[in-house]
């Protein structure tokens, strides 16, 4: 079965996607991961007012919308490769379940962004 | 512009077509590394999909983050899978950089730097980026 | 030759008697020098005239007598029997139609070789008078690696992509356009696009990157790959912003 030709279009999200959660994503999983679920982290820091504080800031803005927003595309675009390689042939369906939840979750993170300070 | 299928033999010919194994990626150890590292790509959803629902949250006002925010500290499930997470997520980051040193091998000069030397210093920029990530996580 | 016996395990399949390949076993001598072409050289000379197989050079440098030897695409001519602890499998290439014992049918990459058209297509047709075509040490090294390829087809073999989806276009096809791509003296990138930039080219491809691991001759067709999937995208962005002006 041949690839779908939008998939350049697809490969480029991946790929920028791929370097920046490959770069910044494991500090945000040790840190708003693990190091928040034990406690590590002191409640000053984790307060609504710092946080709306440091999230008010257009560059923390971009910066998480490129973030979130790319790792879903990367994600989805490997998971649909994926789903193809454990045997279930279906791309067209797979691939509007995958980069529809990655445009989605791109909608909810500008609408929650616009709604922060 | 399809070619031709050559697996289905010419005219005369009795070709033997072996079906190719369902489970080809259990065969050999390096697909089935090749698979670990294409599932790497859920764990990057799930923390993307995590880090969105906290954004949610502090979008909705103080309430709702406070809540949010009571259902994530001090949460042993929520840090085991965390702990899985970051395994899988360093993972996609060394073989995400071992594919760079692949796909476009650094030059500085006219010294090819090494792939070894090229995934250990964007590790190194990963502990780094963490740092910066830590210090305002931490209330800098 | 010493007196050191291996057994090896053959594929044997012939179309006009059976409907499905089987395998015969063989005990041959060997010593550090034998290679798995040359234990097969002996059962065909000493022990059974039937045995089918291809081979030419006996030095790496044909490409012909790629098979699957314990599940892994070699060069026959290249892998020592010494290196091996047990009994040996020996398989046609993998992913190929088996044409009779361990004789694959090529048809579909000598196809898809042509289709790539691995050949200098020059910007401006020179006449003789006008010269050579110079080319920098510098230049030549941009595609050299990939000009060592010998079409033994082990990288189809390696190839779960190419298992699964017989149109993909495969490795070693694109590595070769890649490598008349990277040609300073060659000006048809655009034209190999077509095929290589199509659905059945690169796009089919995930990287597992075993095509590269198997090469005998060390051309790296992964890297090749995911080089064209590079310059395609962005040639694409070149084109989109600059919708006249481009042309590579």
């Amino acid at each position: 079965m041949a690839a779908q030709k939008t998939e350049s279009f697809w490969w480029l999200l991946f790929s920028a996607g791929g370097m920046m959660s490959a770069i910044f994503l494991p500090g945000h999983v040790f840190f708003q991961g693990l190091a928040m679920q034990l406690g590590w982290l002191p409640e000053s820091a984790t307060s609504y007012g710092r946080m709306v504080e440091l999230l008010s800031h257009p560059i923390a803005k971009l910066y998480l919308l490129a973030l979130i927003s790319l790792s879903l595309f990367h994600a989805g675009h490997r998971l649909k490769h994926v789903v193809s390689d454990l045997g279930l042939e279906a791309p067209g369906l797979v691939a509007f379940i995958f980069y529809g939840v990655a445009f989605l979750g791109t909608g909810l993170t500008v609408f929650a962004l616009a709604n922060i300070g | 512009m399809s070619a031709k299928d050559y697996r289905v033999p010419e005219p005369g010919y009795k070709d033997y077509i072996k079906p190719y194994p369902e489970l080809w990626w259990t065969k050999k150890r390096p697909y089935l590394l090749f698979m670990v590292r294409e599932f790497t790509a859920l764990f990057v959803l799930l923390f993307a999909m995590r880090l969105l629902q906290g954004l949610i949250a502090i979008s909705k006002g103080e309430a709702a983050w406070n809540a949010w925010l009571a259902g994530a500290t001090n949460s042993v499930a929520l840090a085991i899978g965390s702990l899985f997470a970051l395994f899988f997520v360093l993972f996609h980051s060394i073989t995400w950089f071992q594919a760079g040193a692949v796909v476009s091998p650094m030059r500085i000069g006219k010294f090819e730097v090494p792939p070894s030397m090229f995934v250990l210093g964007n590790m190194g920029l990963v502990v780094a980026v963490a740092a910066v990530i830590g210090y305002f996580s931490l209330g800098g | 030759m010493s007196d050191k016996m291996k057994k090896l395990t053959v594929t044997r399949y012939n179309p006009e008697t059976d409907s499905a390949p089987r395998t015969q076993t063989y005990e041959v001598p060997y010593d550090d020098d034998t290679v798995v072409l040359d234990a097969l050289n002996h059962i065909k000379d000493q022990q059974d005239g039937t045995l089918t197989y291809r081979w030419s050079c006996r030095m790496g440098v044909c490409g012909s007598c790629g098979m699957n030897v314990n599940g892994v695409p070699k060069l026959t001519c290249a892998t020592f029997l010494r290196d091996f602890e047990g009994d040996i499998t020996v398989e046609p290439l993998a992913n190929f139609p088996i044409m009779r014992d361990l004789v694959v049918n090529m048809s579909d990459f000598m196809e898809k070789l042509k289709r790539v058209k691995p050949w200098l297509i020059p910007k401006e047709e020179k006449s003789i008078d006008e010269g050579e075509y110079l080319q920098t040490p510098r230049q030549l090294e941009a595609y050299r690696q990939f000009s060592m390829c010998i079409n033994c087809m082990l990288c189809y073999a390696a190839c779960p992509v190419y298992g699964k989806h017989q149109d993909f276009l495969g490795p070693a096809a694109i590595a070769l356009g890649h490598r008349y791509n990277e040609d300073s003296r060659d000006g048809a990138r655009a034209e190999r696009n077509k095929i290589i930039g199509s659905g059945e080219g690169v796009w089919e491809c995930t990287f597992v990157g075993e095509c590269s691991e198997v090469c005998p001759k060390h051309v790296d067709p992964a890297a090749a790959i995911q080089r064209e999937k590079l310059a395609n995208v962005l040639d694409k962005i070149k084109s989109f912003i600059l919708p006249r002006g481009s042309s590579r």
